[in-house]
């Protein structure tokens, strides 16, 4: 693979063109002319070579960019990573709040240090801005292991960039090249009512970053506790007979896992490597949740038990979220109060299933002395 | 398997319970049900087990008078069912 170019196709989640082939990412000797969101067809058409392509691991890149975040959480505690586009490329984009490090690190150049150690082994590029978006066309502009910060007028800086840092989809940026905007420079010109009247809330967004505009908030990402443990099975299997076995034991290892001791978990994350295909996932959010491996358990098997696995797999990773602080579990002493209880959460159950008020109905007395049979009784909605 | 009617679940604060549904009775001379159909079949009524009149609302006006006759009833297959005839419509219900 090291003297082959490579692209890492995905599906594109954009709502122009979603479920089709295109390019998450590609090797540096494609050169610039490919772009993230592009059309496999298109990016083939470019290369003109024998490109290798590769299906994604985003479990591996999700757990690799989280421990980056870790590594830079250590040196700086506003780290917010770019979930906007996470779900197609923005793992490996964080933003990072860097007022008031001065006074720990000392100037910029000495933060962007700091900053670039927590993430030596991969190539970092980093950007000061004022804003988000001021940050990140600086990351992009600057080189592997070294930092850019703009200063000044940001328009003079934005004017000679291509349009395609901006981000929106691939369509929306071959339209922008037919009507002969080819730099933010291009667009910055136009007023802000032209762009809109022509791409509706896209063009807003356009010429607002064109003019290095970019209200939105740095949020920093709330820290989840979570257990996981890992398990390979010595042959790819996709027989439930040692998958099943294989769930347990990796229960076991993380009830007993000092983090979850005497505390019930809400969700089960799996994820297992399939044999040539992409990686397969599945999450299990617990009705209640589970404090011991029986019970997690039973809610994994019941969720696996309608579900075709995509193809033999060769390990798997299941990760417990969402820990209460709860050491125990409050039961009543009144056995009707802990019915109505049980009763009121199998409603909501079902609202949330149904997407409205379960037809849940009681009977009840209405006019039990009337002559008229259909007048004595009712039903009305259940409210336990 | 209950086969899915296609309607949408909803749920309307009350709902009335035994609320009376039509039905075609055929009479003896006497007025009496011989026969009544169900689900479009033809069931022989055998026995009449009990029978009373209701006569309730009268204060409400003519049209609004409540003035039924009815009739527990045992049919050929061995069901019970409770007849009644509307006298102010001149109609059968089942209850």
């Amino acid at each position: 693979m090291v003297d082959r170019p490579t692209i890492i196709v995905g599906e594109n989640n954009t709502n122009a063109s979603k479920g089709a082939q295109s390019v998450l990412d590609w090797s540096p000797e494609l050169g610039p002319k490919m772009i993230r969101g592009m059309p496999l067809s298109e990016a083939l058409a470019i290369a003109r070579k024998d490109v290798l392509l590769l299906e994604p691991d985003m479990p591996l890149y999700g757990r690799t960019f989280g421990e980056v975040l870790v590594g830079l959480e250590a040196r700086c505690p506003d780290v917010e990573p770019d979930t906007e586009r996470a779900g197609s490329y923005g793992f490996g984009r964080a933003y990072i709040g860097i007022w008031g490090l001065d006074r720990l690190y000392g100037d910029d150049a000495h933060v962007v240090r700091a900053l670039s150690n927590a993430v030596s082994q991969f190539d970092a590029r980093i950007g000061v801005g004022e804003n988000k978006w001021l940050a990140y066309v600086a990351a992009s502009a600057s080189s592997s292991g070294r930092g850019l910060k703009i200063t000044g007028e940001p328009g003079r800086f934005l004017m000679k960039l291509p349009v395609e840092l901006l981000p929106v989809d691939f369509k929306l940026t071959t339209r922008l090249h037919g009507f002969g905007l080819h730099t933010m420079g291009d667009i910055a010109a136009l007023p802000p009512g032209a762009m809109q009247a022509q791409f509706g809330n896209d063009g807003t967004l356009m010429s607002d970053l064109s003019n290095g505009i970019d209200h939105r908030p740095l949020v920093a990402r709330r820290t989840e506790e979570a257990v996981s443990e890992y398990l390979e099975f010595p042959d790819a299997t996709v027989s439930m007979a040692a998958i099943l076995p294989a769930i347990e034991s990796l229960l076991s290892r993380a009830y007993a896992h000092p983090q979850l001791a005497r505390r019930y978990a809400r969700e089960a994350k799996l994820e297992a490597t399939v044999l040539r295909r992409p990686p397969w996932t599945m999450r299990v959010a617990f009705k209640e949740p589970a404090g011991s491996r029986t019970k997690a358990l039973f809610s994994i098997k019941a969720k696996l038990h309608d579900l075709a696995l995509p193809g033999p797999i060769e390990d798997i990773r299941l990760t417990l979220s969402g820990l209460t602080g709860e050491a125990g579990r409050q039961e009543s002493l009144w056995m009707e109060v802990r019915r109505d209880q049980k009763l009121q959460e199998a409603v909501n159950q079902l609202e949330v299933r149904l997407g409205t008020t379960p037809p849940v109905y009681q009977v009840r007395e209405v006019e039990p002395w009337s002559r008229i049979p259909e007048r004595r009784h009712a039903l009305v909605q259940l409210s336990p | 398997m209950v086969p899915n009617s296609g309607t949408k679940a909803r749920a309307s604060a009350i709902k009335p319970l035994n609320a009376p549904t039509q039905v075609t009775v055929n009479t003896d001379e006497r007025g009496m049900p011989s026969s009544v159909s169900i689900g479009g079949k033809v069931n022989e009524v055998v026995t009449i087990e009990d029978m009373w009149k209701i006569n309730d609302e009268w204060w409400r006006g003519p049209d609004k008078e409540i003035e039924r006759v009815y009739f527990h009833t045992r049919l050929s297959d061995g069901r019970p069912v409770t007849l009644f005839h509307d006298l102010a419509v001149d109609n059968w219900f089942r209850q």
